[in-house]
C-alpha cells in the first residue's frame, strides 16, 4: 500500500525512545551477571531472590537505568513511560528482574515525586532508586481492607509531631521495609475522605512492631504493622494536612500500572515456550493459546496506549484500573493454562521455584487482590468513568 | 473533507458531548429505513427512500472519498465513528471498492470510477465472499480474454449489497483482473440472500459467460495483493464493530442510570455495573488492537496476525456487549423495534463476516508456534520504530 498520509498513533516510538531502548539493550548484553548469579533470581527461597534482585537493581541504577522517567535533578532521564515499559519488556525477555523494592519504586517514589517536598525528594529518592531503601505502604486495615474511607489509625498533631496509634495489615514488603507511607486519620470531624493525612514513618523507631504473615505460596513478604504512640515529625507529612486522600488515590493508581512491571506480570513468553513443546497446532488447546495470546497482546497494547499520554497522575484515572484488571486477570488465565499443560509432577508436587507453573499459578492468585481487589477497580471505573450511580 | 470523520471520542459516560455523527445519523433513521416491518416483510417505499437518502448523505459528508485520501489508521478512526451509527453495508462496500481501486486500479478507474463513487453517483462494492478470513481469501470467478473485452464465469456468495461491483477474476494462475460489473449486465444474476442484519444485506452474484467490454477492466492484481486487500477490509470491519460496541455500551449505561428499581437506579448494583465495566474494558482493548494493526499496516509491516487479532476481538466484544445490554434492559429489549436490536443483529453477523473467531484463534496460535529463527527476525526488522508484538518477538526463544 502506498501510504498517502503519515499515520499517527500511540504505538510509534519516538527517536528518543528508540535510542534509549537501543542503548539499554547494548548495556544489557554486556552487563548481565554470570550464570551463578542469574540462578539466584529464580532461587526457591524468596529472601535469596530478593537480595539478588536488589544487587541487580543497584547495578542498573549505577548505569542510570532506574527511575528513568524521573526528573534529571533526582537522578532520572526524564524519559517517557513507554521507554520504561520497553526496558521492562526487554528484561522480561532476558529472564531478568527489574528491581527488588518494586513497591517503593511504583508507589512510594511516585507519591513523593508528585506530593513530596523538595527535601523529601532529595532525601529519599536516591536510596529507593538504588534498591537500598525498602519501603511499604501502610494503608489497609483489618476492618477496612481496601475501603480506605474507614481508616481508623489515628495521627494526632501535637506541636511539631504527630502521635500515631493503630494497626495496618497485608502490607506488602513490610517485613523487609525500613520506612512506610502511612495513611492515618487526622481529623475525626471532617468528611471521611477529607480527614486523613499521609505520613512517612520510620519502621525501626520506637512503638512500631512489624509481624510477618505467611501467604498462600508459603512466603512471608507481607505483614501486619502495629503503631503504639509512635512520634512522627511534622515535616514527614506528604502533601497537605488532611489531604491524604488525594495522595492515597494517586499512589494507588500509580501502583496499579508500573510501566516496567507489566511485561513481567503478563507472562505470555514462558507459556509460549511451554506451548511449543506441549500444544499441537489445530487442537482445542491451540485455540486456547490463540485466545490467550490475543488477550495478552491486547492488555499490553492497552497499557502502552495508556502510558503514551502519561503525565503525572492525571492519565491514570480511567486507564490504570482498566489495565490493572485486564492484565491481572489475563495473567491468571495464562498460569492456569500453564498448569494444565505442564507435567503431572510439576502440577502436583510443590516446588517454590518461580519458574514452576504450580508456583506461578499460586503466586498469580494475588494479582487480582494486590493493589486493591478487581472489584474495587471495577467500582472505581463504574463510578468515575462510566458515571454510574453509587 | 475528512474532518467530519476524524477523532472519534468514545463517550464512556453518555453525559459527555455526543459526536456530530450521532446527530447526522440518528438511530431512528436505521430503525425507519430497515426495521419498520418484520424480518420477512419487504421494505416500503418510504424505507427505500430513506436508504437512498442515507447513502447520499454519507457521500455528501465525504465518507466515500475517505478511501482515496486517508491512511489506514485514519480510515479505522472514521469507520469507528461510523460504527456508532451502524454504517449500512452498502456504504461499507463503497469504502472497500474505493480502497481496492486506489491500490490496484488503472488510470481510468482512478479518474472516473473513484470520482463517481466518492460523489455517490454509483453504488459500487467488491465481489468477494466476506465469509472468508483474509488468509484464505480468493476469487471464484474466472476471466477469459475475448475479442474486445473479457468473459467472466463463476459465482460469489456473501457479497454486501450493491448495484455494481469490482469483480476480481482469475485470468491465469495468480494473476487477476479487476472488472467492473453491473447488476443489469447480460449474463449477470444477483440474488438477494437477506441477512440477519437488514442494514447489511448480502447478495449472491452469478456470472454466466458474461461478456464485458475492455473499458470495464479497471485494474490488475495478484493473489497476494488480493489477500492484503481482504486483510485491510477485515481490519476496517473490526474498527466499524468497535464503534458499534461503544454505542451499545453507552446505551446500556444510559439505561442503567435512568431505570429505577426499589427507589434507586439499577446501575448502582454491581451485578449491572460490573457487566458494563467488563464491556468497557473489552472495548478499550479492541480499540488498542485496531489502532495498533492499522499503524503496523501503514508502516508496511506484514500485518496479518494483527488483523486476525482485531477481528477475533471485535467479534467477541461486540457479541458480549449486545448480550449484556439486552439483559440489562430486560424484556423491553426483546422487542423488534428496540434500539438495541440493530446492534444485536450486527453483532450476530460479525460472527460470520471475515472468518469466524475460531479460525483466527487457530491462525494466531499456528503463527506463534511456527514462527522461528529467521522468519521471526525478519518480522522484527520490519517493525522497527513501532512497538513490537511480544508473542511474535518471543517466538524464537
Amino acid at each position: 500500500m502506498t501510504r498517502q498520509h503519515p499515520p499517527s498513533g500511540p504505538f510509534l516510538l519516538t527517536k528518543e525512545e528508540r535510542e534509549l531502548f537501543s542503548a539499554f539493550k547494548r548495556w544489557l548484553r554486556t552487563n548481565l551477571p554470570d550464570k551463578k548469579e542469574r540462578a539466584l533470581w529464580v532461587a526457591p527461597e524468596w529472601e535469596t531472590r530478593w537480595h539478588a534482585w536488589r544487587r541487580w537493581q543497584k547495578k542498573m541504577c549505577e548505569a542510570g537505568w532506574m527511575g528513568i522517567s524521573w526528573p534529571k535533578e533526582y537522578g532520572g532521564r526524564e524519559a517517557t513511560h513507554i521507554a520504561d515499559f520497553l526496558i521492562g519488556e526487554e528484561l522480561a525477555a532476558q529472564g531478568a528482574p527489574h528491581s527488588g523494592n518494586w513497591i517503593s519504586l511504583a508507589a512510594i517514589a511516585q507519591a513523593i515525586l508528585a506530593f513530596g517536598s523538595d527535601k523529601q525528594k532529595r532525601e529519599y529518592l536516591p536510596g529507593i532508586a538504588r534498591g537500598e531503601d525498602n519501603w511499604c505502604l501502610a494503608v489497609t486495615e483489618p476492618e477496612a481492607g481496601s475501603n480506605v474511607m474507614a481508616t481508623a489509625t489515628k495521627a494526632v498533631l501535637e506541636k511539631d509531631h504527630f502521635v500515631v496509634n493503630g494497626r495496618k495489615i497485608w502490607s506488602t514488603h513490610s517485613p523487609y521495609a525500613s520506612r512506610c507511607l502511612l495513611l492515618a486519620r487526622t481529623d475525626d470531624a471532617a468528611r471521611p475522605e477529607w480527614g486523613m493525612s499521609m505520613l512517612i514513618v520510620d519502621l525501626k523507631g520506637p512503638g512500631v512492631t512489624v509481624s510477618p504473615l505467611r501467604q498462600l505460596q508459603g512466603e512471608t513478604n507481607y505483614g501486619e504493622i502495629l503503631f503504639r504512640d509512635v512520634r512522627v515529625p511534622k515535616e514527614n507529612l506528604v502533601g497537605t494536612l488532611h489531604g491524604g486522600w488525594i495522595v492515597q488515590v494517586s499512589t494507588w493508581l500509580a501502583e496499579s500500572l508500573p510501566p516496567w512491571d507489566i511485561p513481567h506480570r503478563i507472562g505470555i513468553r514462558p507459556l509460549l515456550q511451554l506451548a511449543k513443546r506441549k500444544v499441537k497446532p489445530g487442537s482445542a488447546e491451540a485455540r486456547r493459546l490463540g485466545e490467550l495470546i490475543l488477550d495478552a497482546e491486547m492488555v499490553r497494547l492497552t497499557a502502552v496506549k495508556s502510558l503514551r499520554d502519561g503525565k503525572a497522575f492525571h492519565y491514570l484515572r480511567g486507564t490504570a484500573p482498566l489495565t490493572k484488571i485486564a492484565f491481572t486477570e489475563t495473567s491468571q488465565k495464562i498460569t492456569e493454562a500453564g498448569l494444565d499443560w505442564c507435567d503431572d509432577e510439576e502440577r502436583a508436587l510443590w516446588d517454590p521455584t518461580p519458574e514452576k507453573w504450580l508456583y506461578r499459578h499460586v503466586s498469580a492468585r494475588s494479582n487480582t487482590l494486590a493493589r486493591a481487589p478487581s472489584e474495587v477497580h471495577r467500582n472505581f471505573l463504574a463510578h468515575s468513568v462510566l458515571g454510574l450511580p453509587r | 473533507m475528512t474532518e467530519n470523520f476524524k477523532k472519534p471520542e468514545y463517550r464512556a459516560n453518555p453525559e459527555m458531548p455526543q459526536p456530530a455523527i450521532d446527530r447526522e445519523f440518528p438511530l431512528e433513521l436505521i430503525r425507519d429505513a430497515y426495521y419498520l416491518g418484520g424480518p420477512e416483510d419487504s421494505p416500503g417505499e418510504n424505507a427505500l427512500r430513506l436508504r437512498e437518502d442515507m447513502f447520499g448523505k454519507y457521500a455528501r459528508l465525504g465518507f466515500l472519498r475517505l478511501a482515496q485520501e486517508a491512511s489506514l489508521f485514519e480510515l479505522a478512526e472514521a469507520l469507528e465513528l461510523a460504527g456508532r451509527v451502524l454504517l449500512p453495508g452498502r456504504v461499507f462496500a463503497g469504502v472497500l471498492a474505493g480502497i481496492l481501486l486506489r491500490d490496484s486500479g488503472g488510470k481510468r478507474a482512478k479518474e472516473e470510477l473513484l470520482k463517481s463513487l466518492a460523489d455517490g453517483r454509483i453504488s459500487l462494492g467488491v465481489a468477494l465472499d466476506l465469509r472468508r478470513p483474509w488468509f484464505s481469501s480468493r476469487t471464484t470467478v474466472r476471466a477469459k480474454k475475448t475479442k474486445g473485452g473479457v468473459e467472466l464465469s463463476g459465482s460469489v456468495d456473501f457479497v454486501p449489497e450493491s448495484e455494481s461491483w469490482i469483480v476480481p477474476a482469475e485470468l491465469s494462475r495468480g494473476k487477476l483482473v479487476l472488472v467492473q460489473v453491473e447488476a443489469s449486465d447480460l449474463g449477470v444474476t444477483r440474488e438477494s440472500r437477506g441477512s440477519v442484519d437488514p442494514s447489511f444485506s448480502l447478495n449472491r452474484i452469478e456470472l454466466k459467460k458474461s461478456r464485458l467490454p475492455l473499458h470495464r477492466v479497471c485494474g490488475t492484481i495478484d493473489s497476494a495483493a488480493l489477500g492484503a486487500f481482504s486483510a485491510k477490509a477485515s481490519l476496517l470491519y473490526a474498527a466499524l464493530a468497535a464503534g458499534s460496541v461503544a454505542r451499545t455500551v453507552e446505551i446500556a449505561v444510559d439505561h442503567a442510570k435512568r431505570r429505577k428499581v426499589a427507589g434507586g437506579p439499577i446501575g448502582k448494583f454491581q451485578a449491572i455495573s460490573h457487566k458494563l465495566v467488563n464491556n468497557h474494558i473489552a472495548l478499550e482493548k479492541l480499540r488498542s488492537m485496531v489502532a495498533y494493526a492499522a499503524t503496523q499496516w501503514d508502516h508496511g509491516a506484514a500485518a496479518g496476525i494483527y488483523v486476525s487479532m482485531a477481528k477475533a476481538a471485535a467479534e467477541r466484544s461486540f457479541f458480549e456487549a449486545t448480550q449484556d445490554a439486552i439483559q440489562i434492559h430486560g424484556a423491553e429489549a426483546f422487542q423488534w423495534q428496540h434500539t438495541l436490536n440493530p446492534f444485536f443483529r450486527r453483532a450476530l453477523l460479525t460472527k460470520t463476516l471475515f472468518g469466524k473467531g475460531d479460525l483466527h484463534f487457530d491462525h494466531i496460535a499456528a503463527t506463534a508456534l511456527h514462527q522461528t529463527g529467521r522468519k521471526a527476525q525478519r518480522a522484527s526488522r520490519s517493525l522497527e520504530g513501532i512497538l513490537p508484538l511480544a508473542s511474535l518477538d518471543a517466538a524464537h526463544f
